[in-house]
């Protein structure tokens, strides 16, 4: 790729948090309302 | 929270691939290989080409490394030369790299709570900021939660704290 387009212009890595999200929680099946999911003082409990 | 990540691998990987996908598309704008027509600026300007690939962690983590392309990014040579010729543009470098490199915090000072009634967050310091939901963008004292927001992820994830081997 480098031979066709020269030197890439930036290098970056993404590292997502995971163990603090709310939606990971959800999908490894934590019990949470997803009706309070829009309610401000919703936050995980699993800490 | 930790165990239940590493319990569940494929949740893990859908959600590193939802949270990858969003910024890519909506932040970074990436063109679609099917819809070329989209001409948006992404916060990094048009972008080429991107390559990337998923690694794991020794905890099991996924993570992305990627390398970009911009559209009309200089060639390195072409870079140094104007950098070396052009005093304007040598200035405005300065000036910019100036602004987005810091070594304070205190500009961004905590916002006292009676200001702001809804400011729930500081009662709740005990808990992880990356646990709380983003701030909403209509909210009236938008500016001042945002840096309050931010004076508190650096204080999180920039400080220094001295271990062992420091």
């Amino acid at each position: 790729m480098i031979n066709f387009m020269g030197t890439p212009s930036l290098f970056f890595t993404l590292n997502p948090t995971f163990v603090h999200h709310p939606l990971l929680a959800i999908l490894s099946g934590q019990n949470i309302n997803l009706d309070l999911f829009y309610d401000k003082n919703m936050l995980t409990k699993n800490e | 929270m930790m165990q239940i990540c590493s319990n569940n691998p494929k949740a893990q990987a859908i959600f590193v691939h939802t949270i990858v996908n969003v910024i890519f598309k909506y932040m970074l704008q990436v063109k679609n290989t099917k819809d070329l027509s989209n001409n948006k600026f992404g916060v990094l300007g048009h972008i080429e080409v991107h390559y990337g690939c998923y690694e794991t962690t020794k905890n099991g983590s996924l993570h992305i490394h990627t390398l970009l392309w911009l559209n009309d990014f200089p060639n390195p040579n072409t870079l140094i030369q104007t950098l070396l010729d052009d005093d304007i543009f040598q200035q405005n470098t300065i000036n910019y790299l100036n602004e987005i490199i810091t070594r304070k915090i205190n500009q961004y000072k905590s916002c006292p709570i009676t200001t702001i009634t809804n400011c729930i967050d500081d009662n709740l310091d005990n808990i992880h900021h990356c646990t709380t939901r983003p701030l909403d963008l209509e909210e009236k004292t938008f500016t001042i939660l945002f840096q309050n927001d931010i004076h508190k992820l650096m204080n999180i994830c920039n400080r220094h704290i001295c271990n062992l081997t420091c």
